[in-house]
Order: structure tokens, then C-alpha cells, then sequence
């Protein structure tokens, strides 16, 4: 952090800046559909979009653009994502949203902080629950939780590139520490417009899933909402049952076609596009990825017919369950607890079958969370190259996807992600054991979160609340995972490299 | 292909009828391994006589035969050297040929009625795995004898694939720092090597067992229990014995020793102690050791002065993943159960007599996660992995990283096969990593010992691959389903047959 004549330079504070006017502007939109519904949360959605829009302003105004290397990259990244999930809560506290009798305000804290990092993060882990059923809060609210998936899916600071030429080559680098994957292609020849296509197709995207949910008997708000956290793969629904609210099949597979189109690249959408041809059946993740799933609905239908359901209802309910978790989106199409859409009632080996899913999630440059199945592809590329190798020491081997040889470089950035993932897996699910979960719940959790699938197995499945499954410490360690997830990890371990630098040099200084 | 012309020829000329090199690796690991089972029959036989006698003459025809008549088949195998590839695909089919000749001898001698039961147990046995469906009250000396033994072989088998073909030795192998100049001469000459480790074995046992017979257990008891605790086998002949203190502190001093890695007590033992405890995996298999005493000892919420004693001893039975079957005390938390199970993943030290994944390995994973973290921020730095002092070549990181790989794809497709069966999420899982670290008994949430006796026949056959995976320290297995393969494919490869067949028949 620098002080220039009339700014302060700081890369974090001034992205931080821009991030919270968007907010703001976005919690004023949900502020007009309150002053629609019987002004129920109205006061409180005006006066957080007020608190943030001067916040914001303050930021933008008294910083400019400063150094723009890895460290302060995923300082920004870190510190935006951070800041947005913290005044992210304010609607919920002001509103009131969590309180209940029995508890504090640091647990009501937990549980605001919680909802809205899963909104932003795209997880669609809920604390609403029986205890505080989602349908009987405000449509503004409602609407803003839905809108924290929305802006979270494509990533704010995408949003905030798009906005901002003067970050020039660096903007790449801004939406490369926020996309999820293994490094983002330029679909246009300026990282601002890269941004904006991307956001574009995102926008077309939620527009077409509306219409067709509208068209299918969802009404308009409904349509809307839920069309907003398809094309996100996020899963929070405006409805307790969430999709099964509706129980309509029609309804089901617009779902599962948007959030089939969120977990693909968006590289591939653009190309599309632009081509106006479909380009989708070259890409060998994303064939990988639709191969992977017809492999799993097979065998989770297989498995529930085995079990006693009929083909049809275990086709539909398979289909929906393992592509809401392959795609990380988390919607539920069950009708109760212990209905055949609630997958903890399922069969041990239809579970295990979903855990694989809940870990791999959907293709890299997506909306979706996950280890990805680039990684999966290079993962196994990898080790068949290693095992080769063993029957051939002098032979020179390398690592092949199709016809593409995977650079060692990349090999090792795959190694090493898939290594600190697994840290992070253990140490969350040591965690969690400790403060009292069981050894399912606590592992699915950690996946889930890490993944931001949403819901997991064990007592969290897709009809159960997170108030069920953890305290409100453990829920505050899945929050933190959430946010470690959706930034791939690396971004919100590091971003704390850049204010230690500036302090040890500041120290040196004085001294 | 893999019979010569002159297959009956050879026989009476004692010319080698095998002229493949894969099919040469075969035969020789089958041959060793039966004919060290053979070995051992004879012995176990030998022993049954300071019983009742009644499997002797069994063992001992059983053990006879099989060892003359494949001593006999050894002449006429080529002498040719193996490549590495080679020598871990013979391991692999010796491993599994002493498994199916142990559990025909179990068959012989009517301890065991259905083939599946005793194939599973033959495989615990020599996998080390303490999962165990037999009721050894029944059993003469003999038997007794020969399934302890089978541990401390499958042990030593696992030790020299290690010593000799896997990346850790390899690494130790390339080491330049000085202190290590004797350990190379350990690692480099194979025969040595063998010498030295069976030595270590041995003097162990002796240890163990001496320490046993004084605390009133019969010399035959406590060479068995001695046995199974340096094979980090787990089995026991008598679990009444198992709730004496000393007894315990005893055993818990033979599983740690059995989790150290054979380099370090070979530093002890030569009396180099500044480098043997130099050594940076021993520091950090000493302080897990510690730590996870003190949380265990904390989560099972056990006030009364043994329980520390007795934290140590699950949590040295759970890192060398040897497994005896002690009696949960206090109430267990799920972190404590979960702990054990972490504890069993990780497993001992590297050229250890243990399973697992290993701290070497964990401590390379780890400075992989770091490299990692380093070249986010400074993507053109080259980090190279060390541990300790000692920097890891880069292809042995790389088989580390697969190594990883593979162990999470066999816990996932072991728990997958299992819940297929019927079994349940939690059992599933958690049968799965105590079958690829070859530890055991498998506990419930509450600490309770799961009978594996409650399992149907599917359900623990559906535990060997991952037993026999994990005690081979998963690279052999997964080279001989290679060479397996690769053979298969040669062999139904029908082009290739028909325009060789043509080239024959043109000329």
C-alpha cells in the first residue's frame, strides 16, 4: 500500500471498491421487489445496499490501481471475496432473518455469515431448515439470496474486470485466481472484454433457463430465481423442498439441461458462438464429463431398481441426483425426508456412487465446483505415464489426454493442487470429528464445501439443514472451506503472502 | 510363445522350457513362493510335535512335497537377471502363490472347510492384515506355528520389494550426504542387505519374546506374540494376555520398533546414533506418536490413570498398523475413532515392516503442497522437494504423487465393492483403508471391534485386492496387472497372429 498525491495504491482496496458498489447496486434491485411484497425486509435491504454503496465509494475513490503481481493478485482476490461475504450478511442481520429462540447473537452471526458465503461461493449448503423454514421468509430476501449465487457463480471479480481497463494484462491474471480450473483461455483480445463475453454468455444463459421454466409451470419469481442459481450451479431454492416442491418432470430436466450448460467451459459456449456450430463433441473433458455421468445415472438407476423402484422413478430420481451433484448445483428433487429423490435413504453403494461425483464436480472455466474431471484426466494420465514407466526406465514418456501431450508443468500444478485438496479434506474432516460430527457427515461436509456442491451425506443430505448436521462451530469451519473451494484453493491461502510483506518491510523500516 | 519345442526334451536334458522373460519372472515367483510355504510347513510340522502332533505328518508331507517338487522346477528356469519391472512382477506372483498354497494347507489340515474362508485367511496372514476369521483355541502348535510365521514372511517379502525396487530405497540410494555412505553399502548390496534386515528381524523377535516368557507366558505364547507384533501382524494366540499391563508396555515397545525404519535401527545398531537420530521421518513418526497419544487420551474421556498407557498402546498398534485386538476403555468420540483410522492410513516409516501410506511419503506430499503454494506465487521458481536434508528426485516424487493417486482410487473402489455387498457407508470405508494399510480389527464408532466373522464370504473377498495391494506397497500389484494386460492383448491380438502365422507359413 502506497500513498500517491491524492490516493492510496492499493490493487486490494480499489477492486475491493468496485466489488461492493456492484453489490450494492444488486441489493438495491431485491430492495424494489420487497417494496413489491408488503415492504417486508424493505428497511433492511435499503439500508445494507446504503451501508455498502458508501463503503464502496469511500474505497473506490481513495485508492487507485497499485502493484499487480501474484501476491497482490490473490490478496485482492482473497480480500474482495472476503469482504463481500462479511457485508453479505448484513440484509440477513438486519432483517432478522436467523434469529430464533435459544440462541446468541455470535451464533446468529455464524448463521447469516454461513447463508451468505454458500450464496456467494455457489455452494447451496442451507442453515433454513424445519426450525426456520425458507417459504415463510420475504420475497426480498429471498430474491437477494438467490442474487449472492448469481453474482458468486461467474465470480465478482470477473464482474469488476469487465469494468476495468486499466488493469490491463493483469485482469487475466485477477480472473485466473477466481475461475475455477487450471487457468483461464482469452476469448477476446482484451482481458476486459474476455470478461464481459463471459458474463454475457452467463446472462443469456440465466434469461433462456427463465423462459423455460416459466413456459414449464414455474411462476414468474420462481422462474427467475431458480434460473439464476442453474446457470450458477449454485442450488438454493426459494422452496423448502426445493425442486420437489414442484414435482414436475418437465420442470426437473430444464434443470438438469442448465445445469449441464453452467459445468462446461464457457471457453467451449463462447467458441460455439462464435463458430455457430456445435463445437461441444471436440472437447474431450466435456465428453469426459457427459460419459461420466450417463455411467453414474446408469448405475445409481441399476442400483435403485435392484432396491425395489420402479425403472422410471429410479431413472428420474438418478438422473436428477447425480447430474445436481456432478454439475456441484445441489438442488433436491425430493418430496420429504425418506422420499426417492432424498439420497441419504438410498442404498450404501447408490451413495458411494454420488460421493464420486460430490468430489470430481464438473469441467474447468465452469460455474461448477470440484476437483474438476480436467484434473480426474490428468490425474490418470499421470499415473498410467508413471506405471509405463516402471516396465520401461529408459524409455522417454509422456503424459497424453486424446492426441494432446500434457505439459510436466501442468502435470505438477495438478499434483500439487490435488495434494493440498487432500490436506485440506483430512484436516477439515479431523476438525469437524472433533467438534462432535460424525465421520460421514464430517467428510461428505468437507467435500461438499470444498467442492461447494451443497448438500453431502449422512445427516446432510438434500432435505436436511446444516443446523442438523454441525454445531455453529462447525459450521463456521465449512464456511471457511466454502470460501477456500470456491477460490481454487490457493487464492485465499495466499492472500494473506502481500499485508505480511508490507508489514515485515514496514518493521524494517522504522528500524 | 511360452513353451519351446523342446519342452519335453528339456525336461531330461535340464535345459530351460522358458524362454520368455515375463513368463521367467512367473515361474520364479511362483517357485519361491511355495517353496517357501513348503519351508515353512515342514517347520510348523516339526513344531506340532511339542503338541498333540495330530497335523504333523500333514505339514510335514504337504511341506515335503511342495518344496522338493518345486526346488526341483527351479532347475530348469533360465538364470537370466530380471529388470526391476520383472523382479515386482515375481514378488507379486510369488505373494500370491504362497497364499493359495497356504490356504490349500489350511484346507489339509481341516482347520478351515470352505476355500474362500481360508484364502482369506492365508491372505491376512501374509498380508499382515489382522483380520482374522479363525477360532485358534482349536488349533495344535503346528498350525499356531505356521500362521504367525506366514506374517513375519509376508513382512519380509514386502521389506526386500521395498529395499530392492521402490522408490523410497531408491532415494535413500541416490543419497550423497556422508552419514548415509554405510547405509548405501546396506542398500546396494542385495545379499547384504537381506542379511542385514533378517538379522534385525530376528534380534527383535528374540527381544520381544524373552521380554514376553518373564511376564508369565509360556515361551511358545510369547515367541508367537513377538512374532506377530515385528511382522506387524497382530494376530494373538491368547487375548486374555493382552489386558496385562506389562504385557502391554511390552508390546507397545515391539510395534514401535516395528514401525521404524530398518535404516535407523541399523544406524542404532552399528552405533551411529547422531545420524539415526538425525533422521528427520523418525522425528516425525516420534512426535505423531506423542501428539496423537496425548488427543486420544483426551477424546476417549478416560479419567483413571491407565488410560495414557493405553492411549499409547492403540496408538502404537494403530501408525504401525499392526492391530491387536485390544478392548476399548472410556468412551470414545468420534474424533478418536477417526484418529485411529488417520493414524492406520498414515502408517510407520518408510522400510518399515508396517503398511499404510507412509510418513516419507506423507512428508514428500507435503513439500509438494509447499512447492505448490511457492509457484502460485512465483510461477517460473524451481523448488526442489526435500526431506530433511536430503532432496528428492523428481521421479520419485512423481511416483509418490501416484502413489497417492492409487490408494485413494483403491480405498474408493474397495468401499464401492463393499456397499455393493450390502455393507454399510461408515463399515465400508472404514474396512477399506484398514485392508490397504494391513492393520486391523476394524472398529466402530464407539471403538467396538467389528467381527470380520459377521461378514459374508463375498464381502471379505472383496477385501484381498486392497490387502494384497497395500502389503506389496501398491506398485507391484499394479505392474503385473500390466504385464497381465499387455500379455492378454498379445496373446488375442488377432492380426498380428495371422500375419505372423503367414510369414511361417510362406517361408
Amino acid at each position: 500500500m502506497k500513498l500517491s498525491s491524492r490516493n492510496i495504491r492499493s490493487t486490494s482496496l480499489h477492486v475491493c471498491g468496485i466489488a461492493l458498489l456492484f453489490l450494492s447496486f444488486g441489493i438495491g434491485i431485491t430492495s424494489l421487489i420487497a417494496l413489491f411484497d408488503a415492504r417486508t425486509d424493505l428497511n433492511a435491504l435499503f439500508f445494507s445496499a446504503l451501508i455498502i454503496a458508501v463503503l464502496g465509494l469511500i474505497l473506490f475513490t481513495s485508492t487507485t490501481i497499485g502493484e499487480t503481481d501474484q501476491a497482490s493478485i490473490f490478496s485482492a482476490v482473497g480480500a474482495t471475496w472476503l469482504l463481500v461475504s462479511l457485508l453479505g450478511t448484513l440484509p440477513y442481520l438486519l432483517a432478522g432473518t436467523f434469529d430464533r429462540a435459544g440462541i446468541g447473537a455470535p451464533e446468529i452471526f455464524v448463521d447469516a455469515l454461513f447463508e451468505s458465503v454458500s450464496g456467494f461461493s455457489c455452494t447451496g449448503s442451507t442453515v433454513f431448515g424445519a426450525h426456520n423454514l425458507i417459504e415463510l421468509q420475504g420475497a426480498g430476501i429471498l430474491f437477494y439470496r438467490q442474487l449472492t449465487q448469481w453474482i458468486g457463480g461467474m465470480g465478482i471479480v470477473v464482474l469488476v474486470v469487465s469494468v476495468l481497463p486499466s488493469l490491463r494484462a493483469s485482469g487475466l491474471g485477477l480472473i485466473d485466481a477466481e475461475a475455477p480450473g487450471a487457468g483461464v483461455e482469452r476469448i477476446a483480445p482484451r482481458v476486459a472484454e474476455t470478461a464481459k463475453k463471459f458474463w454475457y454468455i452467463y446472462a443469456s444463459l440465466t434469461v433462456l433457463v427463465s423462459v423455460l421454466l416459466f413456459a414449464t409451470g414455474m411462476g414468474l419469481f420462481d422462474a427467475i430465481s431458480h434460473a439464476m442459481t442453474t446457470a450458477s450451479t449454485g442450488g438454493f431454492s426459494t422452496r423448502d423442498l426445493s425442486i420437489g416442491h414442484w414435482n414436475s418432470l418437465s420442470i426437473e430436466i430444464v434443470i438438469m439441461a442448465g445445469l449441464l450448460l453452467g459445468a462446461t467451459n464457457f471457453t467451449l459456449h463462447a467458441r460455439s458462438i462464435e463458430k455457430r456450430r456445435f463445437d461441444y463433441g471436440n472437447d474431450s473433458e466435456f465428453k469426459s464429463f457427459i460419459m461420466l455421468l450417463m455411467s453414474g445415472i446408469i448405475l445409481v438407476t441399476l442400483l435403485l431398481t435392484l432396491d425395489g423402484a420402479s425403472f422410471s422413478r429410479a431413472l428420474r430420481v438418478a438422473s436428477f441426483n447425480v447430474i445436481t451433484l456432478g454439475s456441484s448445483g445441489g438442488f433436491g428433487n425430493a418430496s420429504g425426508s425418506g422420499t426417492a429423490g432424498d439420497f441419504v435413504s438410498w442404498t450404501s453403494s447408490s451413495q458411494i456412487v454420488l460421493l464420486f461425483f460430490l468430489i470430481f464436480g464438473g469441467c474447468t472455466g465452469s460455474t461448477s465446483g470440484g476437483v474438476k474431471i480436467m484434473r480426474l484426466r490428468i490425474g490418470l494420465a499421470h499415473a498410467y505415464r508413471t506405471l509405463r514407466s516402471i516396465r520401461r526406465p529408459r524409455a522417454l514418456l509422456q503424459a497424453r489426454m486424446g492426441s494432446r501431450t500434457i505439459p510436466d508443468t501442468l502435470v505438477e500444478r495438478v499434483a500439487g493442487f490435488v495434494v493440498v485438496y487432500g490436506i485440506l479434506v483430512v484436516a477439515g474432516t479431523f476438525i469437524l470429528t472433533a467438534l462432535g460430527a460424525d465421520l460421514i457427515t464430517s467428510l461428505s461436509g468437507v467435500f461438499s464445501a470444498l467442492g461447494n456442491m451443497g448438500p453431502g451425506l449422512g445427516e446432510i443430505g438434500p432435505s436436511s439443514s446444516f443446523v442438523d448436521g454441525f454445531s455453529a462451530p462447525g459450521r463456521a469451519v465449512l464456511l471457511i472451506f466454502m470460501m477456500i473451494g470456491r477460490l481454487e484453493i490457493f487464492p485465499m491461502l495466499l492472500m494473506f503472502v502481500l499485508p505480511y510483506r508490507n508489514s515485515v518491510k514496514a518493521i524494517k523500516s522504522k528500524n | 510363445m511360452i513353451l519351446s519345442p523342446s519342452f519335453i526334451a528339456g525336461l531330461s536334458k535340464k535345459e530351460s522350457f522358458v524362454t520368455s522373460p515375463t513368463l521367467i519372472a512367473v515361474c520364479r515367483g511362483i517357485v519361491g513362493g511355495v517353496s517357501v510355504v513348503g519351508f515353512l510347513a515342514i517347520t510348523s510340522g516339526l513344531i506340532d510335535l511339542t503338541g498333540s502332533g495330530e497335523n504333523t505328518s500333514k505339514l510335514l508331507i504337504f511341506g515335503t512335497f511342495t518344496t522338493l517338487f518345486f526346488t526341483f522346477l527351479s532347475r530348469y528356469l533360465d538364470q537370466t537377471k530380471l529388470s526391476k519391472s520383472e523382479g515386482l512382477l515375481a514378488i507379486t506372483c510369488g505373494f500370491v502363490a504362497g497364499i493359495f498354497t497356504s490356504s490349500l494347507l489350511y484346507m489339509l489340515t481341516g482347520e478351515m472347510n470352505s476355500f474362500q474362508d481360508s484364502l482369506f485367511e492365508s491372505t491376512a496372514a501374509f498380508t499382515t492384515t489382522s483380520l482374522s476369521i479363525l477360532n485358534v483355541n482349536t488349533f495344535g502348535n503346528g498350525m499356531l506355528f505356521f500362521r504367525s510365521f506366514s506374517q513375519l514372511l509376508g513382512s519380509f517379502a514386502a521389506i526386500l520389494s521395498a529395499v530392492m525396487f521402490l522408490p523410497i530405497s531408491d532415494q535413500q540410494h541416490d543419497s550423497t550426504s556422508s552419514a548415509l555412505e554405510l547405509d548405501r553399502m546396506f542398500l546396494q548390496r542385495r545379499i547384504a542387505a537381506i542379511q542385514n534386515i533378517a538379522l534385525i528381524h530376528l534380534a527383535s523377535i528374540a527381544v520381544v519374546t524373552l521380554l514376553l516368557s518373564f511376564e508369565r507366558m509360556s515361551f511358545f505364547n510369547s515367541l508367537l506374540m513377538a512374532v506377530s507384533a515385528v511382522s506387524t501382524g497382530g494376530f494373538t494366540v491368547n487375548s486374555s494376555f493382552l489386558t496385562d499391563p506389562s504385557v502391554q508396555w511390552i508390546l507397545m515397545m515391539g510395534m514401535i520398533v516395528a514401525g521404524t525404519s530398518f535404516l535407523t535401527i541399523w544406524r542404532l545398531v552399528t552405533g551411529r546414533f547422531t545420524s539415526a537420530f538425525r533422521s528427520s521421518e523418525l522425528h516425525t513418526y516420534l512426535l505423531l506418536i506423542a501428539i496423537s497419544t496425548v488427543l486420544f487420551y483426551l477424546w476417549t474421556n478416560n479419567d483413571s490413570q491407565s488410560s495414557l498407557r493405553q492411549s499409547l498402546l492403540f496408538v502404537s498398534s494403530a501408525i504401525s498398523t499392526t492391530g491387536f485386538h485390544f478392548l476399548p476403555f472410556g468412551n470414545w468420540t468420534v474424533a478418536a475413532s477417526f484418529l485411529l483410522l488417520l493414524l492406520i492410513a498414515i502408517g510407520p516409516m518408510s522400510l518399515s515392516g508396517g503398511g499404510g501410506f507412509q510418513i516419507l511419503r506423507l512428508r514428500i506430499l507435503f513439500s509438494v503442497s509447499i512447492r505448490e503454494l511457492v509457484r502460485q506465487l512465483h510461477p517460473r521458481a524451481i523448488v526442489k522437494i526435500r526431506v530433511g536434508k536430503e532432496i528428492i528426485a523428481d521421479k520419485n516424487v512423481r511416483q509418490v504423487v501416484v502413489f497417492q493417486f492409487l490408494f485413494l482410487s483403491i480405498v474408493f473402489s474397495t468401499s464401492l465393492l463393499l456397499t455393493l455387498l450390502g455393507v454399510s457407508v461408515y463399515d465400508a470405508f472404514v474396512s477399506a483403508v484398514n485392508a490397504l494399510a494391513t492393520a486391523g480389527p476394524i472398529r466402530g464408532v464407539d471403538g467396538a471391534i467389528i467381527d470380520i466373522a459377521t461378514f459374508s464370504s463375498g464381502e471379505r473377498l472383496a477385501l484381498l485386492p486392497a490387502m494384497l495391494s497395500g502389503r506389496l506397497y501398491l506398485l507391484p500389484v499394479f505392474v503385473t496387472l500390466g504385464y497381465l494386460l499387455s500379455e492378454s492383448r498379445n496373446f488375442l491380438r488377432p492380426r498380428r497372429r495371422y500375419l505372423r502365422w503367414k510369414s511361417s507359413f510362406k517361408s
